[in-house]
């Protein structure tokens, strides 16, 4: 498997190489990389980036595409101007620089908007997880009333007065523009945010040389019991998918996943988020009541907050001041440039 | 600098403990007909034929099992269908996940996270031989490496369903977690339920979890707080070559009747597993586990399983 990896890296390396001398050459003929040519990150295992698309919604590199103009687009919104992109800056890893997003009218959030950095391979969405695919989830957002407030069937109105729009989306699906057809161009856009190239990816891959003793200490440390941040964060993937009240909640804040199921154990749980691109993606927690990702080391350091429903797994670590700047240098060692300036993700 | 190679943590993982083992005569499979599942105290369960139909090939030692195939050789198609419910009970009430559950003594546990793997199962004849089944899904399939993850938060996972030759059995057998095949290799190059979602993997590679229990206590209405033995947290797993899944047995009849659904409820004691995880053991072989009080907890359970009855067939 490993060698399927690295002949595929090396594939995609060669490839790329290609192209960029070639383009360098001043060749107009080179085909822009694809939005559905990602280059897979290092823990998934095989396959390939359509394997990830439901029956029901192939991804096609048209369908992408178009879900790339609508990302863009404000007239999603009941007043013409919030997009998704409003709320999910490419330079912020498509998340909110702002501890919550603000919507129409200048409504005001209660979460902080998640990155969306390879959502391919999730299985649940949301701080709360309350969907359970990128169809679900697309429609979202765009209901709520703190966020874009409009009726699905009202954007379809509104979109499908643009006579490109409805072409496109009678090109790609035999229903033409719909509520989910909507839907589900947004989800083949999503799914196309992939992340792979970070040193910590490189590192995997056996390429240190842009991973540095501080990261190497660091993921020891994040690896180890005794940080045991490993528990919810997974190697590779870097978020096991589960729910876990790390202790960011307080008393009469945000009860999380107990909204959704209703169940006391669940209170303050929230869906663990993965890491790739964490330094670009400031605010954090749910809230995003940490401005930093030095004030995140701090309060796992500290056990969390302190409220009872904290999870027992969230203790004080009595990290050294030489141990932080470790796992610090971890998780900037998530960072993928190429994905946070990519053409390809702009309109 | 020097890569780490990932891969090379189980082999020194399993050369330090085998070291340790033997300083302190402590040899986990006890002997060379010691089964993988058969427990690290060496004393766990029944004897059994190592799932070969399960794994494709697991044998004596654990340590040599050699595969963990994603799609094992399905032992039969057809037969008598077993669908055992999953209950865990804890003083003789529902466990409910996600509840404060009240115990006699005041305190209240609410679980966080509770899962654990079921593989290898037996039926046991009345004379005692044992008759491997395969572990299959809803649709009769046999489930990937014939695993089956037990996760409290999805209801459907409570269910193990069985295919079996018709006839009346005596209990059953089982390994709580994996053999040794499946308790290696990378989570990142295998499928469901043996991937990091199943939130049951080590990144030190030292195998999988077998048993994982997350719960939140709630001391304020016990009298004596101080005696509450209820650990919050416990993770049970094991070493490669070395601490093995431990075998369960199961009595009770089962009558099977060829292309029908006989359905049980299996009773899991929270309680026994509390028990387990506060039991005393060899102070030395506690020195083979990372020194966490969770994982020192599951190493106490795991060594206890035999000695404790935590499941059982009821009606």
């Amino acid at each position: 498997m490993k060698d399927a990896r690295a002949f595929r890296t090396g594939a995609a390396l060669a490839l790329a190489g290609l192209a960029l001398a070639t383009a360098a050459c001043g060749d107009s003929s080179v085909p822009v990389e694809r939005l559905v040519d990602a280059r897979l990150p290092t823990d998934v295992a095989g396959g390939t980036l359509a394997d990830t698309a439901p029956p029901g919604n192939a991804l096609t590199e048209a369908r992408a595409q178009l879900g790339k103009r609508l990302f863009f687009d404000g007239r999603l919104s009941r007043t013409g101007l919030v997009s998704c992109s409003t709320c999910h800056a490419q330079a912020n890893a498509f998340s909110d620089p702002a501890p919550v997003s603000t919507g129409v009218d200048g409504r005001v959030g209660t979460r902080n908007a998640p990155a969306l950095v390879n959502l391919a391979w999730g299985t649940s969405f949301f701080w709360d997880g309350r969907v359970t695919s990128l169809e679900e989830q697309a429609g979202k957002p765009i209901e709520n009333p703190l966020e874009m407030d409009s009726p699905l069937a009202d954007v379809v109105t509104r979109v499908g007065g643009d006579a490109s729009y409805a072409r496109a989306f009678a090109g790609v699906y035999d229903d033409g523009l719909t509520t989910e057809t909507l839907r589900f161009a947004l989800a083949s856009f999503v799914r196309t945010l992939v992340s792979g190239g970070s040193p910590y990816d490189r590192h995997l891959a056996g390429d240190d040389t842009t991973f540095d003793d501080a990261a190497a200490r660091g993921e020891k440390l994040f690896l180890s019991e005794r940080a045991a941040c490993f528990h919810c964060h997974s190697p590779g993937s870097l978020t096991n998918g589960g729910y876990f009240n790390d202790g960011s909640f307080v008393a009469g804040g945000d009860p999380g996943r107990q909204a959704i199921t209703g169940r006391a154990g669940d209170l303050g749980k929230f869906k663990v988020p993965g890491l790739r691109n964490v330094a670009a993606s400031a605010p954090y927690m749910h809230d995003g009541s940490l401005a930093t990702l030095e004030e995140v080391v701090d309060q796992y350091d500290r056990g969390g907050r302190g409220d009872p429903s904290t999870d027992p797994q969230i203790r004080p670590l009595g990290l050294t001041a030489g141990e932080k700047a470790d796992l610090l240098a971890l998780l900037r060692s998530f960072t993928d440039d190429a994905f946070l300036t990519d053409g390809r993700y702009q309109p | 600098m020097t890569r780490f190679d990932r891969r090379s943590v189980p082999l020194i993982v399993a050369t330090v403990v085998a070291a340790v083992l033997g300083a302190v005569g402590l040899g986990c499979a006890g002997s060379s007909s010691a089964r993988p599942g058969a427990g690290g105290g060496g004393s766990e369960g029944a004897a059994r034929d190592g799932g070969a139909g399960a794994t494709g090939g697991a044998t004596a030692d654990g340590a040599s099992a050699k595969a963990c195939p994603v799609s094992p050789t399905q032992l039969r198609k057809a037969g008598a269908a077993l669908s055992l419910s999953v209950a865990p009970i804890l003083e003789g009430k529902p466990f409910v996940f996600g509840d404060a559950n009240a115990l006699a003594s005041g305190v209240k546990v609410t679980p966080l996270n509770f899962r654990f793997y079921v593989s290898h199962v037996s039926l046991l004849q009345p004379g005692g031989a044992s008759v491997p089944v395969d572990l299959v899904t809803a649709t009769g399939a046999v489930e990937p490496y014939g695993v089956h993850l037990f996760n409290a938060e999805e209801a459907a996972s409570a269910v193990l369903r069985v295919l079996a030759p018709a006839g009346t059995y005596a209990g059953l057998t089982f390994t709580l977690g994996l053999d040794d095949a499946c308790n290696s290799g990378l989570p990142g190059d295998r499928m469901p339920p043996l991937t990091d979602t199943s939130q049951m993997t080590w990144p030190h590679e030292i195998g999988y979890l077998f048993l994982r229990l997350e719960d939140r206590l709630d001391t304020s209405g016990a009298a004596d707080a101080g005696a509450i033995a209820i650990p919050t947290l416990v993770h049970m797993g094991g070493v490669p070559g070395n601490l093995f899944a431990p075998t369960v047995t199961v009595g009770g009849a089962l009558a099977l009747a060829a292309g029908a659904t006989t359905a049980k409820t299996l009773t899991l004691d929270v309680g026994a597993v509390f028990a387990g995880a506060e039991a005393d053991v060899d102070p030395a072989t506690l020195a083979m586990v990372l020194p966490f009080p969770e994982v020192q907890a599951g190493e106490r359970l795991r060594q206890h399983v035999s000695q404790l009855a935590l499941f059982a067939l009821a009606p």
